[in-house]
């Protein structure tokens, strides 16, 4: 997991108020809330702000990230840092303080640790556990957890496997496995992983040096220059013509062990998607009635829609029909300015008006199988993804 | 004006009078000279207009491969400017004697401009199958190649055996025509189908029209011997010219 620890810090007293350690316990959480409130005090006296500045503190292999509440701040120490962690840590620390506000004026024991639990757990575990996800669980984990759920649990499934074979092994629905997973996670019992699927985009580091001291193939060397932060794994693979896609995705693993690569932010994520998606609409809609014709719908469709998202305005055509997303959008995108569900509804909504204008043009009945075709042909790219596109929006009325 | 109230104009406004100005005319002046004479000026005048301004319309990007729907009208026009040819071809052969024998001359102009129509046209209909998910498979092409082919070879041999119509070449070259516009109609009459209920139906089954007209002129040639010379076939081929270039007009009129 990329996330290590988090503390949250009651910015008045700088007493750690929770904290939780994910995996090894990385800093005294009272040593750290000292030091976090001391700094951030120091720079906001030195520059005079009112509002507090200080948005990360970065060692040798871990980096700190600050958010700032009403009256609390929150530290997650992460491996590197990423748009997602931050939104999240936001996010934590808003439901903290909805749910112990009165720690604000009184000092008082709130049961935090065990009502607080299941919120954390929601926050940075549930979602991380996929049916894909890859369980190792720790060979001493009897020392770690006293749920008889769990022991029960962890006593039949295999050392490493992933959550969907536990789920088919126990003959258990893979919502309950996940559940359970996210539990042992939490009492530290398991490890998870999650593994490189081709439909996973990521992009090269600075770390990329050469293949030599990567100590990959040549293929994956050769296949680092294709990952742009645009191009699927998969479509990188085909592109160096990679002969074992499998050891090319364990190679990608390795890579991203070593930063050598990471993977896009999740709004990056949905760019990509969308911009794919679109991008296979629009290349339909010219094959049949031409480039000139598919611009003019694409640039008419695009003006009810700015209206409301106005970021929209940064998607625009090269020549033909190729879909450009703009240096704004995209660095917009990696600093976690533009929420994910935000960039989604704006995509489909665009899509809504392109299929409007396309059904005008061709009829009702073509516009639906052409639908169902750019949605197939999506899935062929990105087979684990290509649900987060709302087709059945672009189906309603056809 | 938007691409909807645009298609209407031309083909309401544009197409139909005209089309009806001249059946009245002939009607009407019945003099054979000045019918033949307007019959010629028209036949040759409305496809020369037409591919010319169809060049100014659809050649401004040049040849875009990728793009086939202007590719076709592009081809078209090419299309239109050798049927003028064939139209120009047509007036020696009828001041000189005997110059009916010749007439197969003119049908070998037409299919010469019959190549880039069906070029156009038949990879237009394959890239719109493939889009919607029905690409034509490799035997209806070779069906499209050889079912043809062996039409005109019996019809010939029939033909020659019954002893039915005085020139072979006229019937060979009028089968080819035939069975091409033929084969043309058919594929742009499931396109009119399948967009029956969008804008675009409107230059598509404009196509269709000047396709199946050209497809009666070379039946009714092999059929009932109408030649390409024959005013009845030249107004045909008039009306066939004009709904190709409304149809140029509409898509210009989507385009823009």
């Amino acid at each position: 997991m990329n996330v290590k620890s988090l503390y949250i810090i009651k910015r008045e007293t700088g007493v750690c108020v929770y904290h939780k350690d994910f995996g090894e316990k990385l800093f005294d959480p009272h040593l750290l809330s000292s030091f976090i409130v001391a700094i951030t005090t120091f720079f906001d006296k030195v520059t005079g702000s009112v509002y507090s500045k200080a948005r990360a503190f970065e060692g040798t292999d871990y980096k700190l990230i600050v958010e700032f509440g009403n009256w609390t701040v929150g530290v997650l120490s992460v491996s590197h840092e990423s748009a997602d962690d931050r939104a999240r840590l936001k996010r934590i620390i808003e439901r903290f303080e909805d749910q112990f506000n009165l720690l604000r004026w009184v000092d008082m024991d709130l049961a935090i640790y065990t009502r607080f639990e299941q919120a954390v757990i929601d926050e940075f575990i549930r979602d991380q556990i996929h049916p894909e996800t890859i369980i190792h669980v720790r060979r001493d984990w009897e020392y770690y957890t006293k749920n008889p759920d769990l022991i029960s649990f962890l006593r039949m499934v295999p050392l490493k496997c992933t959550v969907k074979d536990a789920a088919d092994f126990l003959e258990m629905p893979v919502e309950l496995i996940m559940n359970l997973v996210a539990e042992a996670v939490w009492e530290n019992a398991v490890t998870i992983v999650q593994p490189v699927r081709p439909d996973d985009i990521y992009q090269a580091t600075s770390l990329v040096t050469g293949s030599v001291e990567l100590d990959v193939s040549d293929e994956t060397a050769e296949a680092l220059t294709q990952l742009d932060g645009e191009t699927p794994l998969s479509i990188a693979a085909e592109r160096v013509r990679t002969k074992d896609l499998r050891k090319f995705l364990e190679e990608i693993a390795l890579l991203a062990r070593r930063r050598a690569i990471e993977q896009i932010s999740p709004a990056q994520s949905i760019v990509v998607l969308y911009s794919f998606a679109l991008q296979i609409l629009l290349n339909k809609c010219a094959d049949i009635f031409g480039f000139r014709i598919a611009r003019k719908m694409f640039y008419e469709a695009r003006e009810p829609v700015v209206v409301e998202h106005s970021w929209i305005v940064f998607v625009s055509l090269e020549e033909g029909v190729d879909v450009e997303i703009k240096p704004s959008l995209t660095s917009a995108t990696m600093s976690g300015k533009i929420a994910p569900e935000v960039l989604g509804d704006g995509f489909i909504n665009l899509c809504g008006e392109i299929v409007r204008r396309i059904r005008e043009i061709i009829g009702a009945s073509p516009t639906r199988r052409l639908i169902y075709h750019a949605k197939d042909e999506l899935e062929d790219h990105f087979p684990t993804r290509a649900y987060r596109v709302e087709w059945e929006r672009l189906l309603i009325g056809n | 004006m938007n691409s909807r109230s645009c298609n209407k104009f031309f083909t309401y406004l544009i197409s139909i009078p005209a089309i009806a100005a001249v059946w009245v005319i002939v009607i009407v002046l019945n003099v054979p000279a000045f019918i033949t004479a307007f019959l010629t000026t028209f036949s040759i005048i409305i496809p020369l207009a037409a591919s010319l301004y169809g060049m100014t319309l659809f050649g401004r990007g040049g040849f875009v491969r990728e793009d086939r729907f202007q590719m076709m009208y592009l081809l078209l026009t090419i299309a239109m400017m050798i049927f003028a040819v064939g139209e120009v071809a047509i007036i020696p052969v009828e001041f000189i004697p005997n110059g009916e024998r010749f007439v197969f001359l003119v049908g070998v102009v037409h299919i010469t401009a019959f190549l880039p129509l069906a070029l156009g046209i038949l990879r237009y209909v394959q890239r719109v199958m493939k889009t919607l998910g029905h690409p034509p498979k490799e035997v209806v092409w070779t069906t499209i190649i050889i079912i043809p082919m062996l039409i005109t070879v019996f019809v010939i041999i029939m033909t020659r055996q019954l002893d039915l119509v005085e020139s072979i070449l006229d019937v060979t070259v009028g089968l080819v025509l035939a069975i091409g516009f033929g084969i043309l109609s058919l594929g742009l009459l499931v396109l009119v189908y399948i967009f029956r209920r969008g804008l675009l139906v409107a230059p598509i089954s404009l196509l269709y029209m000047a396709s199946a007209l050209f497809f009666v002129r070379a039946l009714i040639w092999i059929g009932w011997a109408i030649s390409l010379s024959n005013p009845l076939s030249r107004l045909i081929a008039i009306m066939g010219y004009l709904f190709l270039g409304v149809s140029f007009q509409i898509a210009n009129c989507m385009q823009n």
